[in-house]
Order: C-alpha cells, then sequence, then structure tokens
C-alpha cells in the first residue's frame, strides 16, 4: 500500500516537473523580452536625471548634472548670476534680466502667471516645461514627439540671439510646435527642439537639460549653447528650484483676486472658501493638475455625509474581507478521477458514410446498394445457381409485376448523377426486395448466431 | 479561520456606528473586539492532532447494488470536537455521505455511515477526508490538509452479472446432455460410462456383445459427455472492446458472457482458466477449484478497462500456448473488425487452431443494422447505409476467413451474446468436440 502511494506520489512529482518542464519553454521568450525591459527600464530611470535633486542644474553645484562651470563661463561673459531659491524674489529681481528656471514643473500657478507679465525686455528660459507650466504661463506652445533620449542635433540656421552662430548641441528631447492661431513673432530651431516666443516676455525653451549639465557641457557644442542662451542680459537671475513651491497665505479676504484663474471660481463653486487658500496643489506629475481641485484639499464628498457612515462602510468591508476568506476556504479540494475510455459504436462507419458523401463517391455507393439489394433479392427467387442478369430481371419483374426495363435501370443501371437520383435509387431498391420478399437482414436469419448446428442432426 | 458568524457579527456592529460618539474609534474597537473572539474561539476548538479516524465496512459491492462503508471519528483530546466531516470519494463512486455538524465527545467516538452506490465497475477508492474543527461559538475553525491522516478503503466494484438468469436454463440443458434426466444413448458423449440392461428403445448399435455373453441379459453400453475438458476465456482489452454498444463497452459484454461460460463450465466438470490481454497479460486465472472459481473470476475481471492499443495477438497465442499443454477450448472474445483480426489474429491462428479448439465470441454492432435496414429519408442516410453494408460485407469476410480457418464464430448482439456463447459451448460439448 505505502509503495503503491509512494509511487502515485512520485509519478505526481513527475508528472508535475514535466508540465513545469514543458510550461518553462513556453516563458523562455516572454522572460528574455520581460528582462531586457526591465533592463532598460532601470537604467534609463537610473540615467535621466531627477529635478528634484538639489544639485540638477544649479549654479552652485560641481555634481555631474549640476551646472557651476556654465554659471562660470557666464560670469566670465559679464554677465552678474544672481541664485535664488523663492521664486517671488526671483520674479522680483527678474525684470529686464534673464531668468532661467531648470525645473519649471515645481512652480506655482500664480508665479507662473507673474512670468507672463515680466517686462518685455526680460528673457526667460525654461528647461523642458510640463505642459502644465506652458498652460500657466500661456504660451501658445504644444509638446510635440518625445524622444526616448536626448538628441544632439545641428542649429538648422538659428534666429534666436545668443545662438545664431552655434553648431550642434544636444537641445532636443522634447519637441515644440506652435498654436495656429498664435501671430506673433516666433521662431524655431534645433529640430524645434529650442523655440522662442517674443510676446509680451522673450520667452526660450530648451527641450533638454544635457547642455547646461557639467559632465555634457563640453560634448558637441552644448557649452556655448547653454551661455549664449543665458548670457543675452547683464543679469541672470537663476532660479535654483527643486521642491514644490507653496507660496504664502495670502490673508484670506473675498476681494477678487486679479490673478484668480478658473481654478478659484470652481472652488467658490463648491462652496468652501476655507480652500481657496491651497488651490494650486496638484497630483505630483499630473499635466493638467492646474486646472482640477486638488486631492489635497480633501474631496468634497468627505464633508457631505457624517463620519460614522465611513466608519460603517469601512466596518462593512471588513466584514465582507472576512465573509470572503470564509468562503474561500473550502472543506478539501475537489476530487477528481480518470473517465474510461469511451468509443461511440459505429464511429468509423459514419465517419466513412460522411467521407463518401464529401467525395461525392455516388458511383460506388449504387454499387454497393444494388449488390446488397441483390442479395437479398436473389435467394427469394430461386434461380439456378449460376445466373445472369437478364435471368435476375425477368424473374423480379414477373414476380413484382414491374417494367423489365424499369428494373434493369433499377438493378443494374448507370450511376446516379445526383444526390436525389441517389436517394430515389436507394428507396426504389428497398422498395424492389420488400416485394420480392426477400429476408428484410441477415442478422435476424436463425442459425448465423451460434455454430453450424446442422451437423448436430 | 474565521466563519460566516464571525463576519455577520462585524456586520451588525457596522450598524450600530451611528450611535457612536467616535465612529472610527468605534469600528477599530468593534473590528478587535470581534477578531478576539474569533481568536479565543479558535483556541477552544477541539485540536486535529487528537483526532483519529479509521474505517470498515464492504469491501466488494457487485455493480447496481449498495455498499455501506462506515467512518469512525475519535475525539482523544479533551475538548468537545464539533466538526463538519467531508468524506470524499471518486465521484463514480456514488457516495451518499451523512451532511451537518458531527458531535463527539472527549475520549469518545461516532460512526458515520457512507452509501455508496457505483456507477462503474473497477476499484472505487475512498479519495480524502476532510475534518473542520469549529469552536464553542462557532466563530472560528481548524482545518488543515492532511490532518487527521486519512484512512484509505478501496471498494472493488464487480461485474454486473446480468446473465445469471440464464444460469438454470443452460445448466437444464446441460443436464440432459449429462443424462441425469434423459436416458442417454450412443452419440451422447463418447466416455464410457456403465453397462446395464437393454431396454427398449435403446439403440441397437451400443448392445455390448461380449458383455452380453457374460450374462443372460442383454447389455448395452452407455456413454457420457467427456469431462474434465478445459476451457480458456481470453479477453481482448484492446481498443476494439472500449465500442459501447448500448450503453455498455464490448468488454463488459464480454465479461458477462464470459462469467456465464465459466460458471456453466465449471458445472460440467470442466476445468475454466482465464486470460485478459492487450498488449500485456492483464489478468489471468488459472487451475481453481469449482468453489472459488466465480469468486476468483469476478475479482480478476472487476478491475479490467479498455485500452486504446491494438492487441498483441502474438502474445495471445504466445500465452495461451504456454499455459495450456493440453487440448482445451479457447473461446476469444474479441470483436469482428478486419483490421484488428485481419492483421493480428489470422496470421497466428493455425498455430493455435492445431492444437486447441477455437470459439472466436463477438458482439454485434447495433448501429449497423440500423443503418442498413433503415429507410432512407436524406441522401446522407443513403450513403452511411452503404458504409454500413461495406463494414457488415467486410465483417463476413472475416467471419468466413476464421471460418475456413477451423474456427467457430459466434456474433450475437449484445442482449444475447451471453446466451449465444453458452449454447455454442453446449453444442460443442453434445458434439464432443471439445
Amino acid at each position: 500500500m505505502t509503495a503503491t502511494t509512494t509511487d502515485a506520489r512520485g509519478g505526481r512529482v513527475a508528472a508535475l516537473r514535466r508540465g513545469w518542464r514543458r510550461g518553462r519553454r513556453v516563458f523562455i521568450p516572454f522572460g528574455v523580452v520581460a528582462l531586457l525591459l526591465v533592463v532598460t527600464l532601470v537604467a534609463h530611470a537610473v540615467d535621466t536625471p531627477d529635478t528634484g535633486d538639489t544639485d540638477f542644474l544649479s549654479p552652485a553645484s560641481d555634481a555631474p548634472i549640476g551646472s557651476a562651470r556654465l554659471a562660470e563661463v557666464v560670469r566670465n561673459r559679464g554677465v552678474e548670476v544672481i541664485r535664488h531659491t523663492d521664486p517671488r524674489a526671483a520674479l522680483a529681481d527678474a525684470d529686464g534680466a534673464t531668468l532661467f528656471v531648470p525645473a519649471a514643473e515645481f512652480l506655482d500657478p500664480q508665479t507662473l502667471n507673474a512670468i507672463d507679465s515680466l517686462s518685455p525686455y526680460t528673457r526667460v528660459v525654461l528647461v523642458d516645461p510640463p505642459a502644465r507650466a506652458l498652460r500657466g504661463i500661456g504660451a501658445p506652445l504644444a509638446r510635440g514627439q518625445r524622444r526616448w533620449a536626448t538628441q544632439s542635433v545641428s542649429s538648422g540656421g538659428c534666429a534666436i540671439p545668443g545662438i545664431v552662430e552655434t553648431g550642434d548641441a544636444a537641445a532636443r528631447r522634447q519637441a515644440y510646435g506652435f498654436d495656429p492661431a498664435f501671430g506673433g513673432q516666433r521662431d524655431a530651431c534645433y529640430a524645434s527642439g529650442v523655440v522662442r516666443l517674443t510676446s509680451p516676455t522673450e520667452l526660450v525653451v530648451v527641450g533638454a537639460a544635457d547642455a547646461f549639465r557639467n559632465d555634457r557641457g563640453d560634448e558637441h557644442d552644448n557649452r556655448a549653447f547653454a551661455a549664449g542662451l543665458l548670457a543675452t542680459r547683464t543679469r541672470l537671475v537663476w532660479l535654483d528650484l527643486h521642491e514644490r513651491y507653496e507660496p504664502p497665505k495670502p490673508p484670506v479676504t473675498d476681494s477678487p483676486d486679479p490673478t484668480a484663474d478658473e481654478t478659484y471660481e470652481w472652488d467658490d463653486g463648491g462652496g468652501d472658501p476655507g480652500d481657496s487658500g491651497r488651490p494650486q496643489g496638484g497630483a505630483p506629475g499630473s499635466d493638467d493638475g492646474g486646472e482640477r481641485p486638488s486631492d489635497a484639499a480633501g474631496n468634497p464628498l468627505g464633508d457631505a455625509f457624517p463620519p460614522w457612515l465611513w466608519a460603517m462602510l469601512a466596518t462593512f468591508a471588513g466584514a465582507l474581507l472576512l465573509l470572503l476568506l470564509w468562503s474561500g476556504r473550502r472543506l478539501g479540494p475537489a476530487v477528481s478521477e480518470p473517465l474510461p475510455v469511451e468509443v461511440r459504436s459505429g464511429e468509423t462507419v459514419l465517419g466513412r458514410g460522411r467521407l463518401y458523401q464529401r467525395a461525392k463517391a455516388r458511383g460506388p455507393v449504387a454499387d454497393v446498394l444494388r449488390q446488397a439489394a441483390l442479395r437479398r433479392i436473389e435467394p427469394a427467387l430461386g434461380l439456378e445457381p449460376e445466373h445472369t442478369r437478364p435471368e435476375v430481371v425477368a424473374a423480379v419483374a414477373q414476380r413484382t409485376g414491374r417494367d423489365a426495363d424499369q428494373v434493369d435501370r433499377l438493378l443494374y443501371g448507370p450511376e446516379p448523377t445526383h444526390d436525389d437520383d441517389l436517394l430515389d435509387l436507394a428507396r426504389g431498391l428497398d422498395a424492389v426486395a420488400d416485394e420480392v420478399g426477400g429476408v428484410p437482414s441477415r442478422d435476424t436469419q436463425p442459425g448465423s448466431t451460434g455454430p453450424d448446428q446442422g451437423e448436430a442432426r | 479561520m474565521v466563519s460566516w458568524r464571525t463576519a455577520l457579527l462585524l456586520g451588525v456592529a457596522a450598524l450600530t456606528m451611528p450611535l457612536w460618539a467616535a465612529p472610527w474609534w468605534a469600528a477599530a474597537v468593534a473590528g478587535f473586539l470581534v477578531l478576539a473572539a474569533a481568536g479565543v474561539d479558535f483556541a477552544l476548538a477541539a485540536s486535529l492532532r487528537d483526532v483519529a479516524l479509521a474505517r470498515s465496512g464492504d469491501a466488494t459491492v457487485r455493480l447496481g447494488q449498495s455498499a455501506t462503508v462506515r467512518l469512525r471519528v475519535r475525539n482523544n483530546g479533551a475538548r468537545t470536537l464539533r466538526a463538519d466531516v467531508r468524506d470524499a470519494w471518486v465521484p463514480s463512486a456514488g457516495a451518499v455521505t451523512p451532511a451537518g455538524r458531527v458531535t463527539v465527545p472527549p475520549a469518545s467516538s461516532v460512526t458515520l455511515d457512507a452509501v455508496l452506490t457505483p456507477s462503474r465497475r473497477g476499484d472505487r477508492p475512498a479519495v480524502r477526508v476532510t475534518v473542520r474543527s469549529h469552536g464553542p461559538l462557532g466563530l472560528a475553525f481548524r482545518q488543515l490538509a492532511g490532518r487527521p491522516a486519512t484512512p484509505p478503503w478501496r471498494v472493488r466494484v464487480l461485474p454486473r452479472f446480468a446473465s445469471r438468469v440464464l444460469l438454470p436454463e443452460k445448466t437444464a440443458r446441460l443436464r440432459v446432455l449429462d443424462g441425469t434426466i434423459v436416458t442417454r444413448g450412443r452419440g451422447q458423449g463418447t466416455e464410457f460410462d456403465a453397462l446395464r440392461e437393454y431396454v427398449i428403445g435403446d439403440d441397437v448399435r451400443s448392445i455390448d456383445w461380449r458383455a452380453s455373453a457374460r450374462r443372460t441379459d442383454v447389455m448395452v453400453r452407455t456413454w457420457r459427455p467427456e469431462r474434465d475438458r478445459r476451457v480458456v476465456c481470453v479477453l481482448d482489452t484492446g481498443r476494439t472492446s472500449a465500442v459501447r454498444i448500448g450503453d455498455e463497452p464490448r468488454l463488459d459484454a464480454a465479461m458477462d458472457a464470459a462469467l456465464l461460460l465459466a460458471t456453466l463450465a465449471s458445472r460440467a466438470g470442466d476445468q475454466v482458466d482465464l486470460l485478459a490481454v492487450d498488449t500485456a497479460v492483464r489478468a489471468s486465472v488459472a487451475g481453481s477449484g469449482r468453489q472459488v472459481l466465480l469468486a476468483r473470476l469476478v475479482n480478476a475481471l472487476a478491475p479490467l478497462q479498455p485500452a486504446l492499443v491494438e492487441t498483441d495477438f502474438e502474445l495471445v497465442v504466445g500465452e495461451v500456448l504456454r499455459r495450456e499443454r493440453k487440448r482445451a477450448l479457447i473461446v476469444l472474445f474479441t470483436a469482428l473488425e478486419p483490421g484488428a483480426l485481419g492483421e493480428g489474429l489470422l496470421p497466428v491462428l493455425p498455430r493455435l487452431v492445431a492444437r486447441h479448439k477455437v470459439i472466436v465470441a463477438a458482439t454485434h454492432d447495433p448501429v449497423l443494422r440500423d443503418l442498413t435496414t433503415r429507410k432512407p429519408a436524406t441522401a446522407a442516410d443513403v450513403y452511411a447505409a452503404a458504409a454500413g453494408h461495406r463494414a457488415l460485407a467486410e465483417r463476413d469476410r472475416v467471419a468466413a476467413a476464421l471460418r475456413r480457418g477451423g474456427v467457430e464464430v459466434v456474433d450475437a448482439p449484445a442482449t444475447e451474446f451471453a446466451g449465444a456463447v453458452a449454447d455454442a459451448y453446449l453444442t460443442l460439448k453434445a458434439l464432443a468436440r471439445l
């Protein structure tokens, strides 16, 4: 008994292992592809600098992703470099200067709005800004194709002051397109990786941060490109911002804010003035967070119902979880059992019949039916052992009173040309055999079920 | 694991949330209390380690009848066992087991009866017993795979032997042959039995003149059928035996006929052996005494199943020749199929026929007869009828080839099959051709 059970278990284990081996073969190509994908994604994530890193394009940083060397070059060109970490202070300082914002996604809507209203002599340089920031500024730009990695492209005849003569630069990762409705002056170079608008402020948007980095500055003409962009004014205000900027709460007044946008109106419509103080929060990374009431502001449904309702729902959820756990534990697994082999009777015969039909084998089928009918008819006619076709026809015609030609056609005629003819033939043969009085079927004949009994007597 | 009652308790607690000043705290406390109660209940449930299972009851049952197997649940622990017990058998065992909660006090046991009405022949095993031990409050339960250990059990389902009803009639015919009822004469056997006085009506050819000269009366010799012959039932369990005739495989019809033949032959004083072969010998019974023969045959036949392989008739013939040195009657239960017999059996048949008397017994496929005698309604019927005629013609060709080779062929529908085989045996017995 134990031997058989261990055998059975061994067999099951072997079957499992076989099944796993067979399954594993299928998974190999998928696994390789998945591994490649994961490795690529991880490498790319490691390689891409984090804008939240305090070193990122900072004029005070010597790290590979910092920009101290660029700041030095700009300074050497006689430009005063002022580093700010507070957007308000930077804005206050920026009139008539170059405002460089390496990480525009951390700016709040109010600051973005204020950038829009700087004096026309100011140049604003943004590095790879998200769509939200572009909309916040009101720039008629649309983000186009985004590349997997930064591409070094040639200038392509650039008209933007400062970089008119620079050569190839790693400037294109994000390409930009202009809103067709925009009528002001616009320039695009470096395969749309760098674009410039001139109204109301001069706004330059660069599609990649690589050219500004310490480690990449020496490649191509990157340093000249970056310095050219930043050194067109006597002062450079460098906004070194690496986290989401939270402006101080303004004193709560009901006076309409001149800079109010639709965000405020929506919140006012929500009937909760207490929330209007921090409308700029948004889900990190969401491109259109500025247009929607933030989650941080609290779901308005939260206060529409009493707290006990939520507690009740949570408790019900817990009860439901317990119910699921209970019903998920069955009283032992289902029992399986090998089923016996089952072969339907007459399977091959029926299949062969269908093959005849598909092959339209009317001739052979008619022959078989005629022979079977003759086997039924001939014993009943009482003919000589060696009889001929005319004898059979004459005997059948005489017995049934049918026309001899008709009988001959039925028993020995040409092969039917259509399924209906075949059906008629089969019915005619049946009728003739019945009329002649042939034995209906040989299976009901006596004596066929046992050994020949004649010898016994 | 928690039960539905725990979930219900928590649901009821959820309904009281409006009544509390701090609903979130109330929810946390309610959750904690309910889970704590479930934990206490779990701890109070009887340990599965102290539960022992044992089985007793029927080990064999004839197909169509019911058997009872008892499962004894013994609680050796100190706590009362409140358990759901699932006694799982294979589906074809047709087990009906008691449902509901079982309560077993400490140091006592409870017996659960499983009533089995198997739907198929063969060995039907009990697979698994699962015990779920509930706590006194019914909030939580203990359940572990493989604990307590399942006591193995196996019910052997024997063939139906429906042809038993034919046995009295066939035995009566056997007695006629034997001469216990009708006066026997010459031609009723070849073995000399006794001398007795002549009575009017006796065949004058059986008068023994030499004996008559010694006595004053006219003496006749009496003869009786030969006894102590050997009959070998060979069952082909290959692919052709898997075909279902009616709602049974051909193999089951063959078993039925073999059992009737074996019973009859053993009553006639013959020795019966059995062999079941496809590509290997699946079952064999040899040298049984008359008393235990039927039981041994039925036991050997019960687990046989058709296999989807081509039967190795070389092996069949080799095995029969090896086992039967003396002349025997070989009854080969197979199907009259040109593919299987024409290529397998016919080439090796002469070796068998040279030593033994052979009967090939096969059941009809009633589908063929239906196909060929039915009035055709569509063209498809005509094509099928032609295929049926061809199959019948091939079957007849095989049967004719076998008869030419000196083999008796029994070809009967499944309902009359067992009787036809028995009749063939009786006829041979009467003719003293065993």
